[in-house]
């Protein structure tokens, strides 16, 4: 383990200067929340905004101001492994101390204690239905999702699982049933009030979807510009607060979206979706096409988000470990093309601790990533 | 196991429709290309139906405006006064013998600033403000739709037409005007540079020609057919962009057909409006101009 870290800290040291250029990571500082030892040489000269640190820095007595629960429960990040296991429940484990493949998600009771909250669902799908040309996507879809939930629609690829993120915030008009945000029917909306609504969204896309041709101040104050009438002084601290919150440093912020990696990027995109405060959070395959770290890195920050803003989030992943360790539920879709005309296209949908039990061998093939069956239907043209 | 196919059947199941003769299946393509000219049609006047709802609904900003207009304005003024210079040139050279049979050759710069004034300034200009500035914005807007920008716009309730194709489309209407004024004046400017200097026409014949047979209308006409140029290359460029297949072949294919739509369109309307604007012409001066 010490020996990781020495060769990842000496391949820092390589990098030399910050006006590298691509590849950018290699003379970037570590973000602070991990615990490993910063190069020394390429830290901020300015002072690193300290009660930023003490959110991600685990603990004992570890205590999280949940913005909208009056009694916080301490997060419970014991990890379950089956030969580092410890005996100590309460010893933290550094993330990245852990190999891959022995950090099964651990299926902890995640703030079991909080309060749930009440009312209304914000988000009810009701027997909805998206068909492009004559190819259907989705079929009699039923879901609904109460403020405060993380939820993570999990599937294989192509089964409509981004395009059910796309109606839910208006992107793609269905063509049977209807989305209701908030008691808002999306598809009766003129258009000034769908503007209103998608405010209080803050959609997270899977390659980032940065504008090219701004910086990335430009970037993540765009919607601010947009959309509320702040002076400039108040426009630049917010963009910091974010900039902070992700973990990325000030210097990125002339930087085109261009001369950043992909994980950088990707947080970006995370700080721009951050921007307005919104109410409910919709990220597509964050963690797809990241190494095991950043795609770590990319689970802390949304429940870091979560912590911080009272929000609902919709996830889409096929990484089930991000789903298990982020969400308080999953919804597995199947896609259409291989079921039939009367079977649900979900087929689970419960807390996380019980999908390796689910009867359908469809599901657990999934989680367990076994092609078994699935490569012969392959093979015979399906 | 046969593995014989039946080549016939499957073209039918292909097709649908169970058509078994050659004529009826010949219609139905015919009638799938025009349905499909149709629907493209059709999707092109609600994309410029929301392009002029926008325009007159919310001003745009000017950090969109004012890039916009140095590309298309500042950074093709070069090629345009190239292009217009050059034309001007090649006009005298295939005229000149033909007015020389009949002794006319003084009357070349009458016929070469008409024109240019009327026809050549405003189709060139347009063509090659097509070809650059067209692609390009094709190009851009459908890399920004293959890479979800569009969407991320849509997303943070910023309507893309109005943050995207109002800017483009006005640069477009407002600067092609004196782009054609600019292909017009050095076209005038090279075609007398080689009739007088170098075919040795006579100075003072060549100029009063010019200036007597050539009114402000034919002027006028000329850079009002160049406004509607620019429109239908800035729209026909954002709708391609908007509406591109996915992927890089998609990008490819959106700045060539802008261009090649766009070129189209300036040759149909350049009829169109020719024919419009002479009638209105000779209706409001029934003689046409002369020296006499």
């Amino acid at each position: 383990m010490g020996g990781k870290r020495n060769k990842r800290n000496r391949r820092n040291k390589r990098g030399g200067g910050s006006d590298q250029g691509y590849p950018y990571e290699d003379t970037m500082p570590e973000p602070s929340f991990i615990p490993i030892e910063p190069d020394q040489s390429d830290q901020p000269t300015e002072e690193t905004p300290p009660p930023i640190d003490e959110y991600y820095a685990p603990h004992d007595d570890y205590e999280v101001p949940v913005a909208y629960d009056d009694n916080p429960a301490p997060y419970d990040h014991s990890a379950a492994e089956s030969e580092a296991k410890t005996e100590e429940s309460g010893e933290e484990i550094a993330r990245t101390d852990v190999p891959r493949t022995k950090r099964s998600a651990s299926i902890s009771d995640k703030r079991k204690d909080e309060k749930p909250l009440n009312g209304e669902p914000l988000v009810r799908i009701r027997r909805l239905g998206v068909q492009f040309d004559s190819h259907r996507v989705l079929r009699n879809i039923t879901l609904d999702i109460p403020r405060g939930q993380t939820i993570a629609i999990l599937g294989e690829s192509g089964c409509g699982k981004t395009v059910l993120l796309k109606t839910i915030i208006g992107l793609i008009h269905p063509t049977a049933g209807r989305v209701i945000f908030d008691g808002n029917d999306l598809s009766k909306l003129g258009e000034r009030e769908l503007t209103q609504e998608r405010i209080r969204f803050g959609f997270v896309f899977q390659q980032a979807a940065l504008f090219d041709s701004m910086t990335i101040e430009q970037n993540i104050s765009f919607p601010l510009r947009e959309h509320t009438k702040k002076k400039n002084d108040e426009i630049t601290s917010i963009v910091a607060g974010r900039l902070a919150e992700v973990g990325l440093p000030e210097s990125v912020l002339d930087k085109k979206p261009a001369q950043l990696s992909g994980g950088m990027r990707k947080r970006v995109g995370l700080a721009r979706a951050l921007a307005m405060e919104p109410e409910i959070m919709l990220y597509d395959e964050p963690t797809t096409g990241l190494d095991p770290i950043m795609s770590d890195v990319i689970n802390e920050l949304i429940i870091g988000t979560r912590k911080r803003h009272p929000v609902t989030s919709i996830m889409v992943t096929h990484d089930m470990e991000s789903a298990k360790k982020v969400a308080d539920r999953l919804v597995m879709l199947y896609p259409l093309a291989r079921i039939e005309q009367d079977e649900p296209q979900v087929l689970y949908d419960g807390p996380p601790e019980e999908i390796e039990a689910c009867k359908d061998k469809r599901v657990t093939q999934f989680v367990r990533g076994e092609a078994g069956e699935r490569l012969m239907e392959m093979r015979n043209g399906i | 196991m046969s593995e014989s196919i039946d080549y016939e059947q499957a073209e039918q199941e292909e097709s649908g429709r169970g058509l078994r003769s050659l004529p009826s299946r010949a219609i139905a393509r015919i009638g799938d290309v025009v349905m499909k000219w149709c629907m493209g049609l059709g999707n092109f006047s609600i994309f410029v139906g929301q392009t002029f709802m926008w325009l007159f609904t919310r001003l745009p900003r000017r950090e969109t405006l004012i890039p916009n207009f140095h590309k298309i304005g500042v950074e093709s003024l070069p090629v345009v006064a190239l292009t217009g210079t050059f034309i001007g040139m090649v006009l005298v050279v295939q005229s000149y013998v033909q007015f020389r049979d009949i002794g006319m050759e003084t009357r070349l710069g009458s016929v070469i600033t008409m024109t240019l004034v009327r026809e050549l300034g405003p189709v060139l200009a347009a063509t090659m403000l097509a070809g650059r500035v067209g692609s390009a914005m094709a190009a851009e807007l459908g890399t920004m739709r293959v890479t979800e920008q569009i969407d991320a716009l849509t997303s943070m309730g910023a309507n893309p037409i109005h943050y995207l194709v109002v800017p483009r489309f006005l640069g477009c209407l407002l600067l092609i005007p004196v782009l054609t004024l600019v292909a017009d004046f050095m076209g005038m400017l090279g075609a007398f540079f080689y009739a007088v200097y170098l075919l040795d026409i006579d100075f003072h014949h060549y100029l009063t020609n010019s200036q007597n047979f050539v009114g402000p209308a034919d002027l006028f006409i000329g850079v009002f057919k160049s406004l509607f140029f620019g429109g239908a290359i800035a729209l026909t460029a954002c709708h391609k962009g908007f509406y591109c297949d996915p992927g890089a072949e998609g990008v490819g294919r959106a700045a060539t057909m802008s261009f090649v739509q766009s070129f189209i369109l300036i040759l149909i309307l350049d009829l169109l409006l020719g024919i419009a604007l002479d009638g209105v012409y000779f209706t409001l001066w029934p003689k046409a101009p002369s020296f006499f």
